[in-house]
């Protein structure tokens, strides 16, 4: 093996080093090429040192990963090498989240478990999603269209994702987790990108123009659009449920001393088929303005926000127009050397209008909605040991106010492990869905809406253990214990009427599971990421329920699912990233595991172009993420992308 | 090999050769020694025997700076390194770098320097909101930085216009 590593040129090492498998040999002679570098390095001018290259596997958003709480952090040279062209298959880069595509272009996506049932109309609807600061979560059915919301993935700095109760700062429906996706400044995306690729199950175009206006403005606009084919059936034949989606947007930025500006907006529309029913409109738009202000012992933040969302078939199908206003202010306090407040309010309009269709109808069809939040935390450090507690009040339309508390403790047990622990509770609101809805089969009434329907409501206990013992491993392991009540059920209408049936509260029970995930620079061009997840579900109906359509109804959930991810940086400026998942049977309905391959050959053939080729779900002609009633099925696809950047 | 020869005939060998990548903390290491050479420390910062920068939080970043510093001089004194943990282990450093592995409240360390004319380089998004002055941003590949005109003012630290100019951006004061 030393033999092959003396003997080849210093650009092909790598290459041979992957054939020998040296993990023993390599820190030492990695740490010599390094100071190599250095001295070149040292030669170069300011200007020269910011054109300078660096390598991609070894940066790793570890502070914001260092909060007592199970985050992950995706960052953007992941989600850029796995090849995703979608921010939902973006994040299936998240050991803690539950990925599974259900049509062509429509997601379930959770944290620890309640992953939807969609034949018992239950969706996913416990974690919270928030763009920029601006919330996605759909109050009317409860859940997240991802397919209305997409970001240009050249654009985002990260994904920060978080399982476990985010209520105190999120709010509600931050129930199981919360998924902040974060665009970069637009004084950080200057010049123009552009990106294009085409496979044979997909189409994808973006482009992106930024520019620095003097020192302290900056603009980008940008604009996207793709196509989507047909999931498959089991016997090849298309699922006639292809899209396309058009968007576009702008973002500018400001600092003028300790004051900065944010101004943001999008526009999208896009058509998706429906196999056997008309074609679905999409079309919305967004706006969000933000200033920031620091000072030496504060820092305070000022957020608002139009949001207009609209989707519907239009002849007789049913149709929705949403309006969301939103306004917030956070201030961040440092009191006394040990201190750190955080307080905050927001005020949060919803006002809709659907047009029912003959099956599906909400009573009343229109209505406006507020939502009021008021909270505090306060985080306590002395020494290695930081204690965060933390209350939020919230006023939502339906059950008035709740109060959320959350507490925190975080141990630094040496420079390099963290210990920390959480107890928290945080409910899922009800919805227009829940409250409103009446659904009819041939004119006869087959459920509604309950007016007293309840919050679901969770009470969370985390530990959690994570260790950086040098700069090329880190690992993060937890454990949670959730309990929970007041979960959604169908129930009849009366104990001795059965239709209409109606949604209830009659469900209970516990969930307790571990998710780990590590971060092994193997070799200084070699990074290996596991990550693991299981899920134990322990819910009965309260004494005296109906106990219709069994538990299965609150998430067909997997017990465990896990992958392996592997990123090179090899010679002749080539990138190859692969990953294998494994997702365990679902239950309720059944389905077999599965696993997945995903793989990334990256050539960066100048500074200006990059080519490459992905290849997804490798492992099968075709698999089923979910046992949809139409059989509905994934299949293999390989897509070639171009980057360009004159 | 099939492959290197393909790149030569598109005529890319050159580039590949000349822009093997490093790694950002060896960069980064290298910006904080020319830093050095475009700051203004008022004469009271100097009057001591050598010139310190104070690593937290990046052991990569300290390793990589102590063999850039080996027999360099900043403002006309011998340098080093010191690895330090938390605010008190400063001592009279004139520059601290604080990565990402500082575990204590980033705004809390800066407020507690109170203007002291020591040169505040971050790692972090959005660290110029916390006070920092100079802040390394990765963006395309590149190790960049961002700078706070209004928090280099206040400690008394004069940046150069040519420090300034490659920028990604300046919060002026």
């Amino acid at each position: 093996m030393t033999a092959s590593e003396q003997s080849t040129c210093g650009s092909l090492r790598p290459a041979a080093a992957a054939l020998g498998l040296l993990l023993m040999t390599t820190p030492a002679f990695a740490t010599d090429a390094l100071s190599a570098a250095e001295g070149e390095l040292e030669s170069l001018s300011l200007e020269q040192l910011a054109n300078v290259e660096i390598t991609s596997v070894s940066k790793t958003a570890e502070r914001l990963s260092r909060a007592p709480a199970a985050i992950y952090v995706i960052t953007h040279d992941q989600i850029i090498r796995s090849g995703a062209t979608t921010v939902a298959e973006a994040l299936r880069l998240a050991p803690n989240l539950q990925v599974r595509r259900l049509t062509s272009s429509s997601y379930a996506v959770s944290a620890r478990g309640f992953g939807g049932n969609q034949g018992d109309q239950n969706f996913a609807n416990k974690l919270l999603v928030l763009i920029d600061g601006r919330s996605v979560y759909s109050p009317l059915f409860s859940g997240v269209y991802l397919d209305a919301q997409e970001v240009l993935l050249e654009d985002i700095d990260r994904i920060e994702v978080i399982s476990g109760p985010g209520a105190t700062l999120w709010g509600a429906n931050a129930m199981n987790g919360v998924v902040n996706i974060i665009t970069r400044a637009s004084y950080l995306t200057t010049g123009t990108a552009v990106t294009a690729g085409a496979g044979n199950q997909e189409q994808t175009v973006g482009a992106r123009y930024g520019r620095k206006v003097d020192d302290q403005t900056a603009f980008r606009v940008y604009g996207l659009g793709y196509r989507q084919d047909a999931l498959e059936l089991a016997d090849g034949v298309g699922a006639h449920d292809a899209w396309w989606k058009a968007q576009g947007g702008f973002r500018m930025d400001w600092s003028r001393s300790d004051d900065s500006f944010t101004v943001q907006g999008d526009l999208y529309r896009g058509l998706e088929d429906q196999p056997g029913s008309a074609n679905v409109h999409l079309t919305g738009a967004n706006l969000l303005a933000r200033w920031q202000h620091h000072t030496e012992r504060s820092d305070t933040q000022l957020q608002g926000y139009f949001d207009d969302s609209q989707r519907g078939a239009p002849n007789g199908g049913t149709a929705f127009v949403l309006h969301t206003y939103d306004i917030e202010l956070q201030q961040t306090l440092l009191a006394g050397s040990a201190n750190r407040v955080v307080w905050g309010a927001g005020e949060r309009l919803n006002s809709y209008r659907i047009a029912n269709s003959a099956s599906l109808l909400f009573v009343p069809p229109s209505r406006s909605l507020t939502l009021s939040n008021l909270f505090a935390q306060d985080t306590l450090t002395l020494g290695s040991l930081a204690l965060t507690a933390g209350l939020k009040l919230e006023d939502d339309p339906y059950s008035g106010w709740t109060l959320q508390p959350d507490a925190r403790l975080s141990w630094m047990m040496s420079e390099s492990e963290q210990l920390w622990a959480a107890a928290s509770r945080a409910i899922r609101a009800p919805t227009p869905f829940d409250r409103d809805v009446v659904e009819k089969v041939g004119g006869l009434t087959f459920l509604t809406g309950n007016a007293a329907f309840r919050p679901e409501r969770v009470t969370a206990y985390e530990l959690g253990y994570r260790a950086l013992p040098s700069s090329r491993f880190s690992v993060s392991a937890s454990v949670f214990y959730n309990h929970y009540d007041d979960l959604r059920t169908v129930d009849p209408a009366s104990a001795t009427v059965f239709l209409p049936l109606r949604w209830g509260n009659a469900m209970e029970g516990s969930t307790y599971g571990v998710e780990t995930w590590a971060d092994l620079q193997v070799l200084s061009w070699w990074r290996l990421t596991p990550g693991l997840r299981t899920l134990h579900k322990q819910l009965r109906f309260k004494p005296g329920a109906a106990g219709l359509l069994g538990t299965g109804q609150a998430g067909d959930d997997p017990t465990a699912q896990g992958f392996l991810t592997s990123s090179m940086d090899l010679p002749l400026r080539l990138t190859w990233d692969a990953s294998i998942r494994y997702v365990n049977a679902l239950p309720d309905p059944v389905a077999p595991g599965y696993y997945e391959l995903d793989t990334r050959l990256g050539w960066r053939a100048s500074p200006q172009l990059e080519l490459a080729l992905v290849g997804n779900d490798l492992l099968h002609a075709r698999h089923a993420e979910y046992p949809s009633p139409d059989g509905e099925e994934i299949a293999r696809s390989f897509l070639l992308q171009i980057r360009w950047v004159p | 090999m099939m492959l290197a020869a393909l790149s030569c005939l598109l005529g890319l060998c050159d580039t590949a050769e000349a822009e093997e990548p490093y790694s950002a903390a060896s960069v980064e290491a290298v910006y904080l020694y020319r830093f050095g050479g475009y700051i203004e420390w008022p004469p009271e910062a100097l009057a001591h025997p050598r010139f310190t920068i104070a690593v937290l939080g990046d052991d990569e970043v300290a390793e990589a700076l102590s063999r850039v510093l080996s027999d360099r001089n900043i403002g006309g004194l011998p340098a080093n390194v010191r690895r330090a943990r938390n605010a008190r282990d400063l001592g009279d450093a004139q520059m601290v770098y604080i990565g990402e592995g500082y575990r204590g409240d980033l705004h809390a360390l800066i407020s507690s320097l109170e203007h002291r004319p020591i040169l505040v380089v971050t790692d972090e998004v959005n660290a110029l909101g916390s006070g920092s002055m100079v802040n390394f941003v990765i963006a395309e590949g590149k190790v960049r930085f961002e700078v706070s005109l209004a928090s280099a003012t206040r400690a008394g630290l004069k940046i150069s216009s040519q420090l300034l100019a490659v920028a990604v951006r300046v919060q002026t004061g």
